[in-house]
């Protein structure tokens, strides 16, 4: 065989080979993206990590399949590793989710309150329940005009005793979502426990539907936008961050 | 468990005792001890990672409800 159609041949099967992994790398990253709603963006204006947070909630019982579910017990040491990733530069929260269990929805909601890194969050589609605390606990949030998000009462399920400490048991329960939203945004707590227990709102239930706008003005969420709003915002948190530190490094040079 | 939600516990709940039997054993993948969810049909699914270390929970090969095939277990 002639030299040239060995090199031609060996080239040939070499860039099929290359083309191959390119393609494993691509279904790779798309089944990532459907089994989890995953994915890691960058550019040079900063590395960002997008987590979705869609369906139900699942906390300690695994739900029928039927259900789309966000599972905390992977979504909390996810959150420690974009936590201390140096690569990782902030965290954009998308929420499209229906509620689910109160305490996985808060452990959530209290590991991102608690994150160094910028992080924004927007809510599409909806934000109900449980939702409604995890959509405040970053720095900044956004809503989709056409977005809702439904605020009412914890609901007894199960086995529910008829006696005043079954009440005051919820009572508490529901005193936790009400602390931690007041917190973390603009709505004090009466008028938080004013939205949950308003009647005339739902067709066969006390509690509120906040559209887009409504979520904004009760100062539950920072502003009405869309995706590249929310972009902007993160970038410029990763901006004034990068300049902070950037100043501490300066500052401490001068000191030393 | 109290579920905050605005889908009622019936239809949450619906159809949870009559789901395809799946086994789950835990085993070794790429250095890490996860459950695997074992189908009928004999399909090899993860369904959690057991580790204490943050990264891993970011590779992508480890993410639950990746496939992986049974020769790859240990």
């Amino acid at each position: 065989m002639p030299k040239d159609e060995i090199r031609s041949k060996l080239e040939r099967l070499m860039s099929a080979q290359t083309e191959q992994a390119e393609q494993s790398k691509e279904t790779d990253r798309i089944n990532e993206i459907t089994e989890l709603g995953r994915m890691t963006v960058s550019n040079p204006r900063g590395n960002i990590h997008c987590l979705t947070i869609i369906g139900q909630i699942e906390g300690h019982i695994i739900l029928p399949p039927q259900n789309k579910t966000t599972k905390y017990e992977h979504v909390i040491p996810q959150l420690v590793a974009i936590e201390e990733n140096t690569e990782i530069e902030g965290l954009l929260l998308i929420l499209n989710t229906v509620g689910g269990d109160v305490e996985a929805g808060l452990a959530i909601a209290e590991m991102i309150a608690s994150m160094d890194k910028p992080k924004v969050s927007l809510v599409l589609g909806g934000g109900h329940s449980i939702g409604v605390p995890m959509a405040v606990s970053t720095d900044y949030s956004f809503i989709a005009p056409s977005a809702t998000m439904t605020i009412h009462p914890i609901r007894l399920n199960g086995l529910v005793i008829g006696v005043p400490q079954t009440y005051e048991y919820f009572d508490k329960m529901q005193e936790r979502v009400v602390q931690f939203v007041s917190k973390n945004s603009g709505i004090s707590k009466d008028e938080f426990r004013k939205l949950m227990l308003k009647t005339g709102e739902l067709a066969n239930d006390v509690g509120t539907v906040l559209f887009g706008e409504d979520a904004v003005r009760y100062k539950l969420i920072n502003e009405v936008g869309g995706l590249s709003d929310a972009m902007n915002k993160l970038y410029e948190l990763i901006e004034q961050k990068r300049k902070s530190k950037a100043n501490i490094i300066a500052t401490g040079g001068e000191l030393q | 468990m109290i579920l905050y939600s605005i889908v009622p516990a019936e239809i949450v709940f619906s159809g949870a005792d009559d789901q395809p039997q799946v086994k789950y054993f835990e085993a070794e993948y790429r250095g890490e001890k996860i459950i695997v969810t074992e189908t009928p049909d004999r399909q090899y699914k993860i369904s959690r990672l057991l580790s204490t270390r943050p990264s891993s929970f970011l590779d992508p090969l480890l993410q639950p409800g990746r496939a992986v095939s049974k020769s790859d277990l240990k």
